[in-house]
């Protein structure tokens, strides 16, 4: 008997102890230190929303201490994957959703956000879409939502008789034609950065073989080698012929492209809804948010596409390294993040909200506002292209997009090609 | 002197340099070699061998590597022929003894001590088609027809001259700096002799400083075909995140690759680079063997 | 070695009486016209970094600014920094031009350091010391002079992945004075050589060891070699881009990489830009103005010495 009560005293002893030290640690007294990479440099237009959000967060979870870096965003797709390889991943990342993530997801190294994600019920199912693989599980929070839409600029527009931005692709034609007679640059997009022509590309595909195509072949591994395409890729290099696009485009960065459309250069402007933010910016462009319309692109071929189906989707996203030392805790304040970010990243005009919004946001700006609007009606997303599709097929496309905006490839050339380099 | 008994003390010696030299540079390429043959599915992990695969995939028309090697040889034969001729111009009217000299070598040398990160923004910003310091000088003459409208950087006819010319203005100084010292190192009774024999400026030039500084003139050509060869910096900051770059170079294309999961190709871009290389520099070094009168220095 | 006919050199001697006025003119037309072209993009950089966007994009685009905006420079001080208030307590820890220049410096010195020391020894060994197969391995190092750095990039980076080296600073500092060692060899060689073979023979016979006649002898005799290099050496880790950009962090970045960065967000600022190529270029100007003849002689030695 004796024996029996020291040994439960002893495990008393030890449980109590276990206790105090439980609670010692989940005390205030000691913090956890998390370190987060994302692209919000200064001139990004989600920095703001990121600040915020982490501030926010400081009242919310003040256990956490977060040290965060922002890394431009070209030199982070090579930094990020290197350090995926490295096993040097931070607790907490941005990251693409789609095949951006894939790789990682298949490499085993994102913790999965199931249970974090759990406690949460205002992110729609539907957003979760693009960070759910194979095993069926999420593994990323979807911050902000951004779609490719087309930007006009009313004044250059109203100069050739339309104070409605075309409906219809013949009328869009007829615009451009119109401008390109009276002086005007309808379209300017920079050939130097290769994603940006894809924000003209894609839509005209999906506007042509319709969104199931293009999701098909983005990445359901269906060919390219399709009529749609080709045709449309056609349609876009006989508009380059026509002299729709910017000449000096080719050699213009797409920072340049954005701010000289802002300032009235160009009739056209298509590109990420993220943009929203850039141009009601009244300090940098006085006036210009008045002028500007946004729209989606009009249908080329409504045999198999029609309006609503859009390119985009939500595709920023944070997600959590599983080599990370304190997992559980980075995916509670990863998803808390996330939201946040998506509530002000809205509020500023940065891009629609991932999740359900539950506070007031009247004082939006109109822009944002119309895209919100589109997106209401939206009924099909597809991806970007650089997104959705991984590795070298990712690279093995965007050179070819290359090669059609240098003209050096056709429709056929481009399809065929694609058949062979892609996967 | 020494006798060999000291083996111990000469490894001890080279230890540092062998260790890096081997580490740093002769393993990675021996590793590079063997990347080479392999498919990289992952970063840093190899799939199939493909044995000479990269090697054939390089030249077809996706990678379409062979505009890179022509790139880069075509910005070598303008640096051995337009900037090498250019600096030894300046180095002759400079070696002659002229008032300022000191003042023009050191302008002259300037732009070598510039990041080539900071050269290609500027000159990025001289080209800019809209607002450029070119572009803005030109419609001032009146001459903007001139300009091709996709801007100098854009037009596949005129962008490697345009990648070329920052080259020359930051690299004539050096090679001038070079070929001067050379030319200054002509010993004058040389001079004097040619020239009570009734020889002019130029003839002097021509038969008396130029044989005299040929090894200088060697090591320029071997530096400015490997430094044509290596250029990356100012491309890069140039070709930012372009793919399909009417200016693409073998470095250009081999750090893309690198972390974009086709290490094997990559492996084999840095493979074909180090052959390049080292046949440039043995070629040149035979070249001037064979000629050299005055035989190898 | 070439410098010193220098001195001795009189050009009063043969060129004043042959060449003609007009040949003369043409001369100076020509070292002019260079100049301009030499130091136009540098004053269009000056300028338009103290002028506003309006300004560079229309109005004056070549003349001094109307309104000299100094405001571009402390923008630049503040870019890289995190807003709030941890931005004074992280003055130096994260980004930002400081920490960038610091480390720019801190590499290149610890670069310096290493590369001198470990070509000395090499050379030394090469040089003074005979042996079987010395030509061979000296010949061996001098391949590496022709090895572009890029080729390193892929593996190297794959086995500091490895080992966890990635991301500080010994990343960098390895392939820097790995690839500044055969260029450091080859002038060393030179300089060595100049020094008479007596002295170590002396010293041998005096007892002195390998090791003391190394360090008492050779080293001190070689300063002005080092000099000469550690100038040279400096600048390549100065201004090297590529392995800066893929293999260091933030709290690891160097000037070109910081340079780099202004770029990336801030494409149509251009007097921000435009300040921040001259924070990170003039400083280096500078040092040049007080120490143009060292500057130059450390270039010239590598070519001139093999």
């Amino acid at each position: 008997m004796k024996i029996k009560r020291m040994l439960a005293l002893v495990l008393a002893a030890v449980m109590m102890f276990s206790l105090i030290g439980c609670s010692a640690k989940n005390g205030s007294g000691k913090k956890i230190k998390l370190t987060m990479w994302c692209i919000a440099t200064e001139g990004d237009s989600n920095r703001g929303a990121y600040e915020k959000a982490i501030d926010e967060l400081k009242k919310t979870m003040p256990n956490i201490e977060l040290e965060w870096e922002a890394i431009e965003n070209e030199t982070y797709k090579t930094k990020i994957k290197s350090a995926m390889a490295a096993n040097e991943l931070p607790d907490i990342f941005f990251t693409w959703s789609g095949a951006f993530l894939g790789d990682f997801v298949a490499e085993n190294k994102v913790y999965c956000l199931k249970d974090a994600l759990s406690k949460y019920n205002d992110l729609p199912a539907s957003m979760l879409g693009n960070v759910t693989y194979a095993d069926g599980k999420p593994y990323g929070v979807p911050t902000t939502m951004n779609v490719v839409a087309l930007f006009a600029n009313m004044d250059l527009l109203g100069q050739v008789g339309y104070t409605e931005v075309p409906a219809t692709y013949d009328e869009f034609i007829d615009c451009c034609d119109k401008l390109v007679a009276k002086g005007i640059t309808p379209i300017a997009v920079s050939g130097s950065e290769t994603w940006c022509v894809t924000e003209w590309l894609e839509p005209m595909i999906e506007k042509t073989i319709g969104a199931d195509a293009l999701n098909d072949i983005f990445r359901n591994g269906a060919t390219f080698d399709n009529a749609g395409v080709k045709s449309a890729v056609d349609a876009l290099q006989s508009m380059i012929k026509k002299g729709y696009f910017a000449a000096e485009g080719a050699s213009l960065k797409n920072d340049d492209v954005r701010d000289n459309f802002a300032m009235g250069k160009y009739a056209f402007y298509q590109n990420g809804t993220w943009n929203c933010a850039n141009f009601a910016d009244q300090e940098k462009f006085p006036g210009f948010i008045d002028k500007c319309r946004v729209t989606e692109f009009p249908v080329i071929d409504s045999t198999n596409a029609k309006l609503g189906q859009l390119i985009g989707g939500p595709s920023d996203t944070l997600a959590v390294s599983a080599s990370s030392k304190h997992a559980k805790e980075a995916a509670e304040y990863c998803v808390a993040l996330g939201r946040e970010i998506s509530h002000y990243g809205y509020l500023s005009g940065a891009g629609l909200p991932a999740w359900t919004p539950t506070y007031e946001a009247n004082d939006i700006n109109a822009l944002t506002k119309a895209v919100a609007e589109i997106c209401n009606k939206a009924n099909a997303y597809v991806l970007f292209g650089d997104t959705a599709m991984g590795g070298s097929d990712k690279d093995n496309y965007l050179e070819y997009v290359g090669k059609v905006y240098a003209s050096e490839v056709d429709g056929a050339g481009f399809t065929s090609g694609l058949k062979k380099a892609v996967r | 002197m020494y006798r060999k008994n000291q083996k111990l003390t000469v490894f001890l010696f080279l230890l540092p340099s062998l260790l890096l030299f081997f580490g740093i540079l002769i393993w990675p390429i021996i590793q590079s070699v063997h990347h080479s043959f392999y498919e990289y599915p992952a970063f840093n992990r190899a799939g199939q061998f493909v044995g000479f695969g990269n090697y054939v995939k390089l030249f077809s028309e996706l990678y379409d590597f062979g505009l890179a090697i022509k790139n880069a040889l075509i910005l070598a034969a303008l640096s051995v022929f337009i900037q090498l001729p250019l600096s030894l111009g300046l180095a002759l009217m400079l070696g002659k003894g002229i008032k300022g000299e000191r003042f023009y070598l050191s302008v002259y040398f300037m732009p070598v001590l510039i990041s080539a990160v900071v050269i290609g923004m500027l000159w990025e910003k001289i080209y800019n088609p809209l607002y450029g310091l070119l572009t803005k000088s030109f419609e001032f003459f009146g001459w903007a027809d001139v300009l091709p409208a996709a801007g100098v950087l854009g037009d596949k006819k005129t962008a490697l001259m345009a990648v070329f010319i920052p080259t020359i203005w930051q690299y004539v100084g050096y090679h001038m700096l070079l070929m001067y010292a050379g030319v200054k190192g002509v010993s004058s009774e040389l001079r004097e002799a040619a020239k009570l024999d009734g020889a002019t400026d130029g003839q002097v030039n021509r038969y008396v400083v130029i044989p005299c500084i040929k090894p200088i003139i060697q090591v320029s050509i071997i530096f400015a075909i490997t430094g044509s060869l290596k250029s990356y910096d100012l491309i890069k900051v140039f070709a930012g995140d372009a793919y399909n770059c009417p200016y693409k170079v073998p470095s250009l294309m081999l750090v893309r690759y690198a972390f974009n999961n086709a290490g094997g190709v990559a492996s084999a871009i840095a493979v074909m680079l180090i052959i390049m290389c080292f046949g440039f520099a043995l070629l040149i070094n035979w070249l001037f063997k064979e000629r050299n009168p005055y035989g190898a220095k | 070695m070439a410098q010193n006919n220098m001195s001795s050199f009189n050009p009063d001697l043969y060129s004043v009486k042959k060449t003609n006025k007009f040949v003369q003119a043409l001369i100076y037309f020509g070292l002019i016209i260079w100049l301009i072209i030499d130091i136009f993009p540098l004053y269009y950089l000056l300028t338009f970094s103290l002028k506003s966007s309006e300004e560079i994009i229309g109005t004056n685009v070549i003349g001094l600014p109307k309104k000299w905006l100094w405001s571009n420079f402390t923008r630049v001080f503040e870019l890289g920094k995190k807003t709030g208030p941890n931005k004074i307590r992280h003055f130096f820890a994260n980004g930002g031009l400081e920490k960038c220049f610091t480390n720019s410096v801190f590499i290149a010195a610890v670069t310096i350091v290493i590369t001198l020391l470990a070509a000395l020894m090499a050379t030394y060994a090469l040089t003074r010391i005979v042996w079987k197969g010395q030509k061979l391995l000296n010949s061996t190092f001098m391949l590496g002079i022709t090895i572009p750095m890029h080729v390193a990039l892929y593996p190297l980076y794959a086995s500091f992945s490895k080992i966890g080296m990635l991301r500080t600073y010994t990343a960098l500092i390895i392939p820097y004075v790995a690839f500044s060692l055969s260029m450091a060899i080859m002038v060393c060689t030179g300089f060595m050589n100049d020094i008479p073979k007596e002295l170590d023979e002396s010293a041998c016979i005096d007892g002195c060891g390998l090791w003391r006649t190394f360090f008492a002898i050779i080293v001190p005799l070689m300063k002005p070699a080092l000099a000469t290099m550690g100038i040279y050496i400096f600048l390549q880790c100065w201004n090297e881009f590529m392995f800066a950009s893929v293999f260091a962090n933030e709290a690891h970045y160097t000037l070109p990489v910081f340079v780099a960065n202004l770029k990336g967000s801030n494409l149509t600022d251009w007097g921000l830009v435009g300040a921040g190529l001259v924070l990170a270029t003039f400083p280096m100007l500078v040092a040049y103005v007080f120490m143009s003849r060292r500057i130059q002689e450390s270039f010239m030695v590598g070519a001139v010495k093999g």
